[in-house]
C-alpha cells in the first residue's frame, strides 16, 4: 500500500495528467496511443514516487519521465517501423482524428511528420513547449539544459517545422 | 538570400497543434482516465520498489555486487582464529594423502612465517613452495656430492616425471606383450 504521502503526490501528478496527455500527443501519432503512454507514465511515477525528494520539482520530474517514456517508445516504433517498411512503403504518418476534414488532416500530417524528422534534442524541446507548454525555465529545469540553449534548439526546431510544412504544402 | 522566416508563419503551425489538441483532449476527457490508471495500478500485483525501500531505492544488482564486494573485504581483512592452520588444514590433509607428496612434508621450522601467515590459501600454497624448494635444495646438494670421477645429473621435478611416466608406459606395453605370448 502506498504510503499517505505518496498518495498525496500521486494525486498532485493527476492534476497534470492532461499536460502528460499532451506531451505524449506530441510525441506519438494518435490520441489512442498518448493515453497509453499516459498510463504507462503515470504507472512508473507511482511505482518510483518514493524518489521524490523535492516534491516541488514534481511537475519537472513527471514531464521527464513523460518524455523518456515516449522516446522509449518512438525507438520501439522505430524498429517495427523497419520490419514494416515493404507492407507500408510510402511511411505514412497515421492521424485518426475523427471528423477532421482532409485539408485539415493532410496539414496534420505534414506538421506530425515534420515532427517526428526532427533530431530528437530539437523534437523534445518542441514537444514539450508546443504541446506540453511549458516555460522556457521548467524546460530547462525538465532537460537539464541552460535556457538559453533551450531558446536555440526551439526556435531551429519551429524553423525546421514551418519550412518543412510550407514545402510539403506549398512546393 | 535565405528563405524568410518569423513568427508569423509559425502561428499557423500552432493554430494547427491548437486544433489537434483540443480534439485529443476532448476524446480524452470522455475517456475517464482516471478510472482506468486505477484499474491498472491496481492490476499490477506488487509495486516494485528499490532494495532498501523507497527511501534508497537500488536495484538488485547493484545491491549484490554491494554484497560480493562486502563480503570480498570480509575475507581479506579477517583476522585468523585460535588455530592458525584452520584454513590451510584440509588441503594438506588431502595432499599428504596423495601418493608420493608425503615425501616431501618437512619441518615446521622451515616454513616461513610472517604477518600474512593468516591466509588459509596463501599459507597452503606456501607451505607447498617451501616443500618443493627443500626437494629442490636436497636433489641439488646429493647431484654436487662428486662420487668419484662420475656425476649424477641434476633433474628437474618436470624430467623426473617424464621419465617415470615413460617408465610406466613401457611397463605396461611390456605386461600387455608378456601376457599376450602366454595366451598364445
Amino acid at each position: 500500500m502506498p504510503t499517505e504521502e505518496e498518495s498525496r503526490l500521486f494525486e498532485e501528478m493527476m492534476t497534470y495528467k492532461e499536460d502528460v496527455f499532451r506531451i505524449c500527443l506530441g510525441f506519438s501519432r494518435n490520441p489512442s496511443d498518448a493515453e497509453d503512454l499516459s498510463q504507462d507514465v503515470y504507472l512508473k511515477a507511482l511505482q518510483n514516487v518514493g524518489k521524490v525528494h523535492t516534491p516541488y520539482a514534481l511537475k519537472e520530474w513527471l514531464f521527464r519521465i513523460a518524455r523518456n517514456t515516449c522516446l522509449d517508445h518512438d525507438k520501439k516504433r522505430r524498429v517495427v517501423r523497419f520490419f514494416e517498411k515493404t507492407a507500408r512503403p510510402d511511411n505514412v504518418v497515421e492521424t485518426r482524428t475523427p471528423e477532421s476534414s482532409a485539408e485539415t488532416g493532410e496539414h496534420l500530417n505534414t506538421l506530425k511528420k515534420a515532427v517526428s524528422l526532427l533530431p530528437k534534442r530539437h523534437r523534445e524541446v518542441f514537444v514539450l513547449r508546443e504541446y506540453g507548454h511549458l516555460s522556457y525555465q521548467e524546460l530547462a529545469r525538465t532537460l537539464g539544459i541552460k535556457e538559453g540553449t533551450v531558446m536555440s534548439r526551439l526556435n531551429r526546431a519551429r524553423r525546421t517545422v514551418t519550412d518543412f510544412v510550407k514545402g510539403a504544402l506549398h512546393g | 538570400m535565405a528563405e524568410r522566416w518569423d513568427d508569423q508563419e509559425f502561428n499557423e503551425i500552432s493554430r494547427l497543434i491548437r486544433e489537434e489538441e483540443d480534439r485529443a483532449l476532448e476524446i480524452f476527457r470522455q475517456r475517464n482516465f482516471d478510472q482506468k490508471i486505477r484499474v491498472r495500478i491496481a492490476a499490477v500485483p506488487k509495486r516494485k520498489r528499490g532494495f532498501f525501500g523507497h527511501g534508497m531505492a537500488i536495484p538488485a544488482t547493484i545491491a549484490a555486487l554491494i554484497l560480493i564486494a562486502g563480503g570480498t573485504v570480509v575475507m581479506v581483512t579477517r583476522r585468523p582464529s585460535s588455530s592458525p592452520e584452520s584454513g590451510s588444514g584440509p588441503i594438506a590433509a588431502i595432499l599428504k594423502d596423495l601418493p608420493g607428496i608425503t615425501d616431501f612434508v618437512m619441518p615446521k621450522e622451515t616454513i616461513p612465517a610472517g604477518p600474512t601467515d593468516a591466509f588459509g590459501p596463501a599459507r597452503t600454497f606456501r607451505v607447498v613452495l617451501a616443500m618443493v624448494k627443500q626437494q629442490n635444495r636436497e636433489e641439488e646438494r646429493n647431484a654436487t656430492v662428486p662420487t668419484g670421477s662420475l656425476r649424477v645429473p641434476h633433474l628437474s621435478l618436470e624430467k623426473k616425471m617424464e621419465i617415470l611416466f615413460k617408465d610406466r608406459a613401457i611397463e605396461r606395453v611390456l605386461v600387455r606383450m608378456f601376457r599376450k605370448s602366454e595366451e598364445v
